[in-house]
């Protein structure tokens, strides 16, 4: 897997290329601002690109405008927002469509398997959502009472699919068959009245809509 | 030594310049316009007092009120224009522009019971006794002045024909021209005219201090009467404070948050991977020199964060200010680039909030005596008497601080004044500067 980094901060951009090599992922490219970003993902065509929310020089929101543009550009190339804290708010235009988009917190790279893990979904087109990211919609969430109808078993998978794990990641997760994750989530399905056959990208967008609006 | 010429320009101008002429207009303006004011207030208190019981007198009365209070504009503004005489907006308990929600009749109670109108009204009442004295000193200092001045030749004009018979045998009938007679001395002829001449112009040069003079008074009322009374005043002077103190208080959180957000925590997300990636590269069986040089690095990390979270302590409040002003002061001073001498004598130990501020604000001003001022030796004497603590920090810098214009004095004077304390600097340029701190000690 080829990805290229973009991260302001020499320090923490140096300790994650040396942790990436050590996991055999070949790092194209690290920048340490948004048009250099632009410029070696056209150049090497990485499958991911990582990217600090925060660049200079405003240090507000280069990151999720570059995002929006390799997006564009560049739409078989998978997008990794990184961020210190939650911002939803500046990655919302780019929540609208998970496919091949992740969002995760700094501090995530502490477990660099699971990091190595989520760069391999967006690469493949999933999507991969920090459980913090997720926790706050569902504390957000206050409108919808259906999801108080949920056993806690089925409120964990749905946590697990917000993020977006396939089936086969969360029955691993919970060392359960897979058959029985398909059963509850055609629960959680049913009790939310989410359209049942919704797979992958769409079963996110689905969740997280739901979380949101609480439709 | 001024040249007389110049003397004599200064003179002029003083006499006749803008400002003395304006004042002139104000002191001739003035008299009728407080007689008008005087009559009018004076029947609509007569009409509306004997009304009373009326409905109708009410009105005469709050219509008198409003008259007074419209008048005291006037006269502001008047004062504001030719005397530069600065008097801030009352304050008006009813916000007298529209009629609100009470209805009309609270409205016109309001304006009854408003103490500023009927301020005003007394204002108006009395300003023809102070505005009289204006008015003489006008007449008196530039009519008369410019009148004898100009007498030689004036006479021409100006006399009077005086027919005397003398002699009882033959008798003689002379006329004579007599503009000046005073007593029976006739100052018409040479040289006697030079004398009404100097007086004029002694009276023509002492007349803008007449004025000032007789203007003082009058100036006096109208302040008193038509400014803000010493409630709103306060009530001024609290609001502004304190929405200085809670702009301090947000920004003081943000700069925190920053600083613990940017600095530390981030320091320490770097800290915790680099942790992981030693374990990884100790996995991998990597070189050992690889490895510490991962480890030095999260220590460099982890001692940076230390180092980022005791400054920033020590910028909330230090530690050492919990054992008293003495002994932070002390700190501050062995800290300090320049060589301190350090007196404190406080009786009681102030509270919380004026130890810190005093505290803040020595170190700011030795900040300032090293940056600025490039002094070579301070002094800092804190004393404590009379309920107050006064906080004075001396330096041989080259002086010429100014408060105002963007120096770090005018946020010293603001914290302070949020405890209702003063801030006062003496910097000449060439030094050496003086700034005086004085904070309430109960």
């Amino acid at each position: 897997m080829r990805v290229v980094i973009a991260e302001d901060s020499a320090l923490l951009r140096d300790g994650l290329v040396q942790l990436l090599q050590l996991r055999d992922v070949e790092v194209a490219a690290a920048v340490g601002d948004a048009e250099a970003l632009l410029t070696a993902v056209a150049a090497h065509t990485p499958d991911v690109a990582v990217v600090d929310i925060r660049l200079p020089p405003t240090q507000t929101d280069e990151g999720v405008r570059a995002a929006v543009q390799l997006r564009d550009r560049h739409p078989e190339t998978g997008v990794l927002l990184f961020s210190q804290y939650v911002e939803t708010a500046h990655a919302a235009q780019l929540l609208g469509n998970p496919a091949g988009f992740g969002y995760l917190l700094k501090e995530r790279v502490v477990d660099i398997g699971e990091f190595v893990g989520a760069l391999e979904r967006v690469a493949a087109g999933g999507t991969a959502l920090d459980p913090e990211v997720v926790a706050q919609l569902f504390g957000a969430a206050r409108r919808s009472t259906a999801l108080d109808t949920l056993t806690p078993r089925e409120r964990e998978v749905l946590a697990l699919m917000a993020e977006g794990r396939t089936n086969h990641a969360i029955a691993t997760a919970f060392t359960v068959s897979e058959r029985a994750v398909e059963k509850h989530v055609a629960n959680i399905f049913a009790k939310l009245d989410l359209p049942p056959s919704e797979t992958g990208n769409r079963r996110v967008l689905a969740v997280l809509r739901h979380l949101e609006t609480g439709r | 030594m001024p040249s007389l010429r110049s003397r004599l320009r200064t003179r002029a101008t003083a006499t006749f310049g803008r400002p003395a002429l304006a004042a002139v207009l104000y002191g001739v303006i003035a008299l009728p316009l407080a007689l008008v004011g005087f009559f009018l207030t004076l029947v609509g208190l007569a009409f509306g007092g004997a009304l009373s019981v009326t409905t109708l007198g009410l009105w005469l009365l709050a219509a008198t009120v409003r008259g007074a209070l419209a008048l005291g504009a006037l006269q502001r503004g008047l004062a504001r224009r030719l005397l530069g005489l600065e008097i801030e907006q009352p304050g008006v308990e009813d916000g007298g522009t529209g009629i609100g929600a009470g209805g009309i009749l609270s409205w016109r109670r309001g304006i009854l019971l408003d103490r500023t109108g009927w301020r005003a009204v007394g204002c108006v009442l009395l300003t023809p006794f102070t505005a009289v004295f204006a008015y003489a000193a006008v007449v008196i200092g530039y009519v008369y002045g410019a009148l004898f001045t100009l007498h030689p030749l004036l006479k021409r004009w100006n006399y009077n024909t005086v027919h005397t018979t003398e002699g009882t045998t033959h008798p003689v009938s002379t006329d004579r021209h007599v503009s000046l007679e005073f007593f029976g001395y006739q100052l018409d002829s040479w040289p006697r005219w030079l004398i009404p001449f100097t007086a004029g112009l002694l009276l023509l040069a002492v007349a803008p201090l007449l004025l000032r003079y007789a203007l003082g008074p009058h100036r006096a009322l109208l302040t008193v009467l038509l400014g803000p009374d010493a409630a709103t005043r306060r009530i001024r002077t609290l609001e502004e404070t304190r929405a200085r103190a809670v702009d301090d208080a947000a920004a003081t959180l943000r700069r925190i948050e920053r600083d613990l957000h940017d600095g530390t925590q981030a320091r320490l997300v770097a800290l915790a991977m680099h942790l992981t990636l030693i374990r990884e590269l100790v996995t991998a069986g990597a070189e050992p020199a690889r490895v510490l040089t991962a480890v030095d690095t999260a220590q460099g990390n982890a001692t940076q964060a230390i180092t980022d979270l005791r400054h920033l302590v020590k910028g909330i409040h230090p530690p050492v200010l919990d054992e008293g002003l003495h002994a932070a002061l002390t700190t501050l001073a062995a800290d300090s680039a320049l060589p301190v001498a350090l007196t404190t004598d406080v009786g009681t130990r102030p509270t919380p909030a004026v130890e810190t501020i005093a505290y803040f604000c020595a170190a700011e001003l030795l900040a300032n005596a090293t940056k600025h001022a490039h002094a070579t030796a301070a002094a800092v004497d804190v004393t404590a008497r009379d309920g107050v603590l006064r906080l004075r920090v001396t330096d041989d810098g080259r002086g010429g601080a100014v408060i105002g214009a963007g120096s770090g004095l005018t946020g010293l004077l603001a914290r302070v004044r949020t405890v209702d304390g003063t801030l006062t600097c003496d910097s000449p340029h060439g030094g050496p500067t003086v700034v005086t701190v004085d904070l309430p000690h109960t």
